[in-house]
């Protein structure tokens, strides 16, 4: 097959795809299947904020949950107390948690590496899980915050499953679309330099920290809109949003799909959202499925399902260019 | 005050044992094979919750049950070794990324695996476990449980039996030695696959037994050993990742700190103090107060 042969084969599926998400809302008619796409876009951009930092820095965070948990509540704060709109709120989400997984990274990573890191991520997301189930002035304690507004712009209000599957849609696609622009930027290539051999990098004069923090506080500040994107469409915050659970939903979802690209960890979402609704199993064992799927798949097929798919693609239907994954950083 | 003071002293005592048990199995893997396990509290976990299952479907007494479950436990560490982690080792050591970063990922994950899979199998309820020994003295107007006494013998016999182990048994000598340099032990005639086996047999176990030893006194449920895990971290941050005997200094010194902040502070806020004296200790001194080599 030719190349141009191939890139409009990949054309036309990316059509289909697209057409396919769109139209998702009026073939998926039913209530519960109208929240799934709500849930699987939010999801989306969760995976991408996780997929970001781990993918862009090559180290673990596994207190992610802290930062989706700070927008959630900061969202919610700021919509009820300060009476701010909703859309807005959700900027200022991102702003807190984006300032928060600054100070933090800075903090963590001028100091620590690998397995620190890690044991400090894990510290500070069970910290931040104790403070919102105790602090019932903020966080309302462990019933959390209810009767959240949903989001309107101006006389469109995203109350329906479809309109806020529409919203989630588009936060999701401009977060895709920017985070897919740093991959060829000097940034994106100056990550890659320091995943692949950090004091090479160093020695040619690029700074890891610089790097590692930006993306660790761009991944947070995501992970800070998906929270308040999520609260929102629940219309309340609680704890359950600080817990493991919530790092292991995300963990999934970017070691499922592969970290390292921007298709990978929403394919991740879909995965994780999808088949349990379609194998109709009850929720402790689809835990345990996906607990042993990506236990499975981090030693066998560390790039993910959608890299190792794509690359069989690429043996079925052989071609001269090899450009078409797109890669984070 | 003096006999609140005792009772949370003698309380502090109790999980500083626990701590310092479960430490040890931390410290020992992290020493043998540079792997920080994320799986730890899970396995805390499993000895706990397999002792009160041995004993309800069983019958068997609270003692041996509590056996069985350790060395089964251990077992499990041995299976995950040979399953999921020594696979990866094979696999990426040819990796700049490195197999330590994969495989912290890796006992993350397998800790998700554990406990979905006990809460699947056990039900998330909590139990009350009954460990058997009751009656209760009066010391310095604090309460000391026959039941706590026991943990206190058993927590610090195995714990002083693992460090006589590895100081004058030739099994000990060769996983320090494993421990110390790989190529050199290996060139020595030390199994370094066995040692790594031994390793973890040793590490679940001790997780297994921190976690049997408290289940009688609080209760055992499928969601415990999170929090443990991470005051655990703490421990073995603080003591420098290496130095078995930092870790009981540690290991106590957070026991009894911890009980009496509950006391005198803040229940709530009481876990919360030790990880961000944990993050503290780590930011200012990433060897730790005990530690002598760097370990990155």
């Amino acid at each position: 097959v030719s190349a141009t042969a191939r890139r409009g084969i990949a054309a036309v599926v990316a059509l289909a795809v697209a057409a396919l998400v769109l139209a998702a809302p009026y073939l998926l008619t039913s209530f519960e299947q109208r929240g799934l796409l709500v849930t699987s876009a939010v999801y989306g951009v969760m995976a991408l904020s996780l997929g970001f930092i781990m993918g862009q820095t090559g180290q673990w965070s596994f207190g992610h949950q802290a930062f989706v948990g700070i927008g959630g509540y900061a969202s919610a704060q700021a919509s009820l107390n300060l009476h701010v709109p909703v859309l807005l709120a959700f900027v200022i989400a991102m702003l807190v948690s984006g300032l928060c997984g600054l100070v933090v990274g800075y903090v963590a990573l001028s100091r620590t590496r690998g397995m620190y890191l890690a044991i400090v991520t894990v510290a500070f997301g069970v910290m931040v899980y104790l403070v919102a189930l105790n602090w019932y002035q903020v966080t309302g304690g462990p019933l959390g915050l209810l009767d959240l507004e949903s989001p309107s712009l101006g006389p469109v209000s995203f109350v329906s499953e479809t309109s806020y599957y529409y919203l989630a849609l588009a936060i999701l696609a401009i977060v895709a679309f920017v985070l897919s622009r740093t991959s060829d930027s000097r940034r994106g290539l100056a990550l890659r330099a320091l995943r692949n051999n950090e004091a090479l990098a160093r020695s040619v004069g690029i700074s890891p920290l610089r790097y590692y923090v930006s993306s660790f506080a761009i991944g947070s500040a995501l992970a800070g809109l998906s929270g308040a994107l999520l609260v929102h469409y629940l219309s309340s915050v609680s704890p359950a949003l600080l817990s493991f659970d919530y790092l292991f939903i995300m963990l999934t979802m970017v070691i499922l799909g592969g970290m390292a690209t921007i298709v990978g960890p929403i394919v991740g979402a879909v995965i994780v959202v999808w088949v349990p609704a379609l194998l109709g199993v009850s929720d402790s064992t689809n835990a345990l499925i996906f607990s042993v799927m990506i236990a499975l798949v981090v030693p066998f097929m560390p790039d993910g399902l959608y890299p190792a798919a794509a690359r069989l693609m690429r043996r079925v239907m052989p071609g001269r260019d090899t450009g078409s994954e797109a890669r984070v950083g | 005050v003096t006999a609140g003071l005792a009772e949370q002293l003698w309380l502090g005592i109790l999980s500083g044992v626990v701590l310092s048990v479960f430490s040890t199995g931390l410290v020992l893997l992290f020493g043998v094979m540079r792997v920080v396990n994320m799986a730890h509290g899970a396995l805390y976990m499993l000895g706990a919750m397999l002792t009160y299952q041995i004993q309800k479907s069983a019958g068997l007494p609270f003692g041996l049950a509590a056996v069985i479950s350790v060395v089964g436990v251990g077992l499990v560490g041995v299976l995950l070794n040979r399953v999921a982690l020594q696979p990866m080792e094979k696999r990426h050591a040819t990796r700049l990324s490195g197999t330590a970063s994969a495989a912290l990922l890796e006992t993350m994950v397998l800790s998700f695996v554990i406990y979905n899979g006990a809460v699947l199998a056990f039900g998330p309820e909590t139990r009350r476990v009954d460990g058997g020994v009751s009656g209760t003295f009066h010391v310095l107007g604090a309460a000391v449980t026959a039941q706590g006494l026991t943990l206190v013998v058993v927590g610090a016999v195995s714990v002083a039996a693992l460090h006589v182990f590895f100081r004058r048994s030739m099994l000990g000598k060769s996983m320090r030695a494993a421990a110390d340099n790989r190529t050199g032990a290996s060139l020595a005639g030390v199994d370094i696959g066995r040692m790594y086996d031994y390793a973890w047999f040793l590490s679940g176990a001790l997780a297994a037994l921190a976690g049997v030893l408290i289940a009688p006194l609080s209760a055992a449920q499928p969601t415990m050993g999170q929090e443990t895990l991470i005051t655990g971290f703490a421990v073995v941050v603080a003591a420098g990742l290496t130095s078995f005997s930092g870790v009981i200094v540690v290991a106590m010194a957070l026991g009894i700190l911890g009980a009496l902040l509950a006391q005198f502070v803040s229940t709530y806020y009481q876990e919360v103090f030790i990880f961000g004296v944990m993050i503290v200790v780590l930011l200012a001194r990433p060897n730790g107060l005990f530690g002598r080599e760097t370990a990155s």
